[in-house]
């Protein structure tokens, strides 16, 4: 038993050493570590060995070797492969291999982790700490304190957790490599290993230095490049670009974003335009954000601009690969070493610092040195040619696996309505898919008002409630009223409201013309009283031809009497004495009054003041586009009267019936806005003329509305919700001549075609020139000929029209038209799904 | 000479006229090409040993044997013939087949060091008996010539040295472990048999050696951790428990209980219980 200086510890994945004791048996150990990629190593045992039982696969492998008084970890894996060679001699060894612990990386995936915050970069360290978040347990990865590229934006689909992180390398423009255990340190300076290769000659090596046992050259410049067109997510023409990067160049190169390059000028002018198209399919928005965009824009132009300083530069890029032997140092990737060696015949001559990309280790009877290395002056592994299909094989890999930018259009149809009240209103929205926006066209053709109703007509009943009684008193004389209410609609909406009405002090005038009444007096009974009195009779003077007589009283004081059984009648002389007068009462009559016609004046002072309050909302919507007051026609007959009316507060309850007959109707083609009657904006910008649109034939037209809707730098659309307005022109014809007669309206010119029963509107006609009128508003036309056209004032006009005498030749005048667009909005734009 | 070997695996080795090579396990070369030269690895440090082939040669006789008395007196017959008590031949091939009976065996392979007659072995594996015959030999002399190879460099003492002490729980038991031979010993055990409690860590430190490790587990009362530093294995029983060993940073000794020449002093600090620590180890010789 010789002393231990090495063993290989065998352990589980959650790190716990396995078995008795440790491997002791290998032969020999080579381990291999590698800048930005997972190493390997390989060793051989016997296959009688107590622990190679063990030795199994994606079991962990860490061998452990005395270099320099301490015990060191000279390498560790992920068994892959176990190869049992029988010998001649009837044993067996075993060849166990595998990658190295970054293999454990590789078995755990990022899925879709997005590095960047609120459509923002983060930075490498962050990025580094979400990506270990993934990885399996015990792995930390210590970021680079200073790295050339602070920030990363960006996502992953899928890849391993290995995979992440030589792209955030790779993006950060920095390295990594496995330090001890379980350790990924990133680092973007390669740090001095104090020691130097040299071809020894005999006697032994100084301490800091190693023989260059094997040296191969390889020189690398076959893909220079100049200029370099980065393209990034998407596909075709619809590729993120640099045009929304917010990067300047360092000194030496130049940006154009306009063509989507960057150029070394100094290169350029040495070598001339060597460009290449280089594509980073994985740099792409995570979202469509204006951040998103420029965000990764500016990746794009980090790692753009990073391989084309390589490559630019790079012409001379050397790579050498060194056999060393008495190197105890057990150098690692990412330090320097001097290179020492000329021979003259083979036209090899270094003397220089040279980057180490890879670095084996061997333990063997020779004890532990470091046996190999791949350096370079540069910083990267040579492209080569089985590089370049491995990255376009990546690629394509990343072209299938991320979403890619792709390009969209689609035509959204509209058809409004406007008239000079209402505009025609195209509303559309860009959802957060959009990720940029190429072009947007709104193709539009004006054509008759179309309605489904060909006409509408109602009626109201209205019954009234709530109120009190109304307490007339007529001062003299019945009378009648009869009241016309003139055709007309209301469309009344009635809030919830309340009023407050104050009437001024006023008086009424009440002119009741000469008038007759008609008494009729019921039937009735007189009571008569006759007091106590004395009549003489003079019985008769003349032949008695009958006893019996009948007396009666004629209407007078006369008595009559009449021979019962014969005729003739005498005049009974009576004369009175004793007796006084007869009082008689009349019952059940009436009396009867009688006046002349007269006009009277009532007169009414102080001021009355009544508040009607309404509450809660009618659910009624009353019709009313009473344009007139109704007017109340009252005749009375018969004798002058005053009224005294108080009206209480009450409400009515109307119910609208509406007829409506539908059909299609279409408006006539002179009631139909032409282009020059329209203007249009967008997103609320300024009007424009809508016959700045250009003629497509047919009676279509497009307005190019690009620019309204796109940011010029993201190209992302500047709103999500956007609209296109179109409404009349209100400039109309100036009015030459007014002339107010009566309830009308006579104004000129004529404009256009105007036919009685035809709308006009006036705008602009100054208000108060005359008793303060607004004539302003629309009319029906009531006559027109060759010189102008007559409206009428709604509800006849008995008011301050009627003393407006004059007016100004101001104003304008145009005939209210209408129109139907139909209208289509063509949208092309680079869009990717947003799942989130 | 001072040493000669006597025997392998309990068989006699063929001893008479021996010729015997005692060589010291070979050093393979410690230089390294290097482009246009060759320079040395180790340079002035030295290079050990890894293993070691053994040659030996010698003579096996058959011999007739007589009949003695208490007295030594030779027993004769009537006719004052001695008798004869064994057959030369006979003798002979037992003695050779025994020893290639062992052909490829591995097992100890004794020497006697010859000044004080200490027996001496290590651990070989008889590769080859070459036995040519003469005719002078007249099939009472076999000329044998072993040839051996071992996988320890160094030669041990016939018994084992040991080193107890008991160890209460949390205070360090020194032990210091002599080792008589003259090259260092790598194959040490060392036992901790838990005496009371459970022991839950044992720690051992050789301050001098760079020793500093500790085995966390479980010993019952009764069970015993076996540290064997010679296999590299950590047995509680039958179970593996090399798994509870860590290492600290203070160990930079090569092995786990290397034995320097001369007294080694080791602390044993066990938690949890009590137990008895002891190593063991052969003297080795060169």
């Amino acid at each position: 038993m010789t002393e231990q200086r090495f063993y290989i510890d065998l352990e589980d994945s959650g790190g716990n050493r396995l078995g008795s004791g440790p491997i002791t048996s290998a032969s020999g150990w080579r381990y291999t570590a590698r800048m930005d990629r997972a190493g390997e190593f390989r060793f051989a045992m016997p296959a009688t060995d107590p622990q190679a039982a063990l030795a199994v696969k994606k079991r962990v492998v860490r061998a452990w070797a005395l270099v320099g008084g301490v015990w060191t970890e000279v390498g560790a894996g992920v068994i892959d492969q176990i190869v049992r060679r029988p010998q001649a001699d009837g044993s067996a060894l075993l060849d166990v291999s595998g990658a190295d612990l970054l293999r454990e990386l590789h078995g755990r995936s990022v899925r879709d982790l997005k590095l960047y915050l609120g459509g923002n970069p983060v930075s490498h360290a962050t990025a580094l700490a979400a990506v270990a978040g993934y990885a399996p347990a015990g792995w930390t990865f210590t970021p680079d304190a200073n790295p050339p590229v602070a920030d990363l934006y960006g996502r992953f689909n899928g890849e391993s957790v290995l995979a992440a992180i030589i792209k955030i390398a790779e993006k950060s423009r920095n390295h990594f490599y496995r330090g001890t255990g379980r350790d990924v340190a990133f680092a973007s300076a390669f740090a001095p290993s104090d020691l130097r290769a040299i071809a020894a000659g005999p006697g032994d090596l100084a301490a800091e230095t190693c023989a260059i046992v094997r040296l191969q050259e390889t020189v690398e410049s076959y893909n220079q490049i100049t200029r370099i067109y980065p393209r990034g997510s998407g596909n075709g023409d619809v590729q993120l670009t640099l045009k929304a990067t917010t990067r300047s160049t360092p000194a030496g190169y130049t940006l154009n974003k306009a063509n989507n390059y960057i150029e070394h000028d100094a290169a350029v002018a040495q070598y001339g335009v060597l460009e290449e198209f280089v594509e980073w399919r994985e740099i792409g928005p995570v979202e469509n954000t204006t951040a998103d965009i420029i965000a990764a824009s500016n990746q794009l132009f980090d790692e753009a601009l990073g391989e084309l300083a390589r490559r630019s530069l790079g012409v001379d890029n050397l790579y050498y690969d060194l056999s060393l032997a008495g190197c105890s140092v057990l150098l690692r990737p990412m330090q320097t070493i001097r290179v020492v060696y000329r021979d003259v015949v083979a036209g090899v001559d270094i003397d220089r610092d040279l980057n180490i990309l890879e670095a084996t280790w061997q333990v063997d009877a020779g004890g532990v040195q470091t046996t190999a290395l791949t350096v370079t002056t540069a910083d990267r592994w040579p492209q080569g040619e089985s590089g370049a299909v491995a990255d376009a094989l990546t690629q394509g890999r990343i072209y299938q696996a991320l979403p890619q930018l792709s390009a969209n259009e689609y035509v959204t149809n509209y058809t409004k309505h406007l008239d000079d009240d209402n505009d025609a209103v195209f509303r559309f929205r860009f959802s957060r898919a959009v990720s940029a926006l190429r072009w947007a066209f709104f193709e539009f053709q004006i054509l008759p008002f179309e309605s489904t109703v060909k006409s509408v007509s109602g009626e109201t009943v209205t019954s009234s409630s709530g109120g009190g009684t109304v307490g007339s008193s007529a001062a003299s004389g019945d009378h009648t009223h009869t009241v016309t209410v003139p055709a007309h609609s209301h469309s009344v909406t009635v809030p919830a409201h309340s009023h407050s009405v104050t009437i001024p002090a006023h008086s009424h005038s009440v002119t009741i013309p000469a008038h007759s009444h008609s008494v009729t007096i019921a039937s009735h009974t007189h009571t008569v009283n006759i007091p106590s009195h004395g009549h003489g009779i003079n019985i008769h003077n003349g032949t008695i031809s009958a006893a019996w007589h009948d007396v009666y009283l004629d209407g007078g004081n006369t008595i009559l009497a009449v021979p019962r059984g014969g005729s003739g009648v005498y005049q009974v002389p009576t004369t009175n004495s004793g007796g006084g007068s007869t009082q008689t009462t009349a019952g059940g009559g009436g009396q009867t009054a009688t006046s002349n016609s007269t006009s009277e004046t009532v007169n009414s002072s102080g001021q009355q003041s009544a508040i009607i309050n309404s509450s809660g909302q009618q659910a009624q919507v009353v019709a009313a586009s009473s344009q007139q007051a109704a007017a109340v026609t009252s005749s009375s007959s018969g004798g002058s009267h005053s009224h005294t009316v108080t009206i209480p507060a009450h409400t009515h309850t109307v119910t609208p019936i509406i007829h409506t007959i539908y059909g299609i109707f279409r408006e006539s083609a002179g009631n139909t806005y032409g282009l020059a009657d329209l203007e249009y904006r967008v997103n609320s910008g300024a009007w424009a003329a809508l016959s700045g649109a250009v003629a497509l034939g047919d009676g279509w037209y497009r307005l190019e509305i690009t620019t309204a809707v796109q940011d010029s730098d993201t190209l992302l659309p500047v709103a999500a919700s956007n609209r296109v307005e179109i409404r009349s022109n209100p400039t109309g014809i100036a009015v030459v001549t007014w002339a107010l007669a009566g309830g009308t309206l006579t104004v000129g010119p004529l404009i256009q075609t105007m036919a009685v029963g035809d709308r006009v509107t006036l705008a602009g006609v100054p208000v108060g020139e005359s008793n303060g009128t607004d004539v302003n508003g629309t009319y029906v036309v009531v006559l027109a000929d060759s010189t102008g056209f007559v409206v009428e004032r709604p509800g006849g006009g008995s008011d301050s029209w009627n003393t407006l005498l004059w007016l100004p030749p101001a104003g304008a005048v145009w005939k209210p038209k209408t129109a139907t667009i139909d209208a289509q909005l063509s949208v092309h734009t680079t869009i990717q799904p947003i799942y989130q | 000479m001072a040493y000669r070997y006597t025997e392998f695996t309990g068989v006699p080795l063929p001893v008479g006229n021996l010729e015997q090579q005692h060589d010291t396990a070979s050093i393979e070369s410690d230089l390294l090409d290097s482009i246009g030269s060759a320079f040395s690895y180790h340079g002035s440090g030295a290079k050990p040993a890894r293993k070691q082939a053994l040659q030996l040669r010698g003579v096996y006789w058959g011999e007739t044997t007589y009949l003695t008395d208490e007295a030594g007196n030779t027993i004769v017959d009537e006719a004052g013939n001695r008798i004869v008590a064994g057959n030369a031949r006979a003798m002979l091939r037992s003695q050779v087949d025994a020893l290639r009976a062992q052909r490829g065996q591995s097992g100890p392979l004794w020497r006697v060091r010859i000044s004080d007659n200490a027996r001496q072995w290590l651990t070989a594996r008889l590769l080859q008996v070459r036995h040519e015959r003469k005719r002078a030999d007249m099939a009472l002399v076999a000329e044998i010539t072993c040839l051996f190879e071992s996988a320890m460099v160094a030669w041990r003492s016939e018994s084992a040295a040991t080193t107890s002490g008991n160890a209460t729980a949390g205070a360090p038991l020194g032990l210091l472990a002599s080792n008589g031979g003259d090259v260092d010993v790598h194959d040490a055990t060392l036992t901790v048999l838990c005496t009371s409690g459970t022991v839950t860590s044992v720690r051992v430190q050789g301050p001098e050696a760079g020793i500093d490790w500790t085995w966390t587990g479980t010993l019952a009362t009764g069970q015993t951790l076996i540290v064997d530093c010679g296999r590299q294995t950590m047995r509680r029983g039958n179970t593996d428990v090399y798994s509870g060993w860590s290492r600290a940073a203070a160990h930079t000794a090569p092995g786990w209980l290397p034995l320097a020449v001369g007294d080694n002093p080791l602390l044993v600090t066990v938690v949890g219980g009590s137990a008895t620590a002891t190593t063991s180890h052969y003297n080795q010789f060169g």
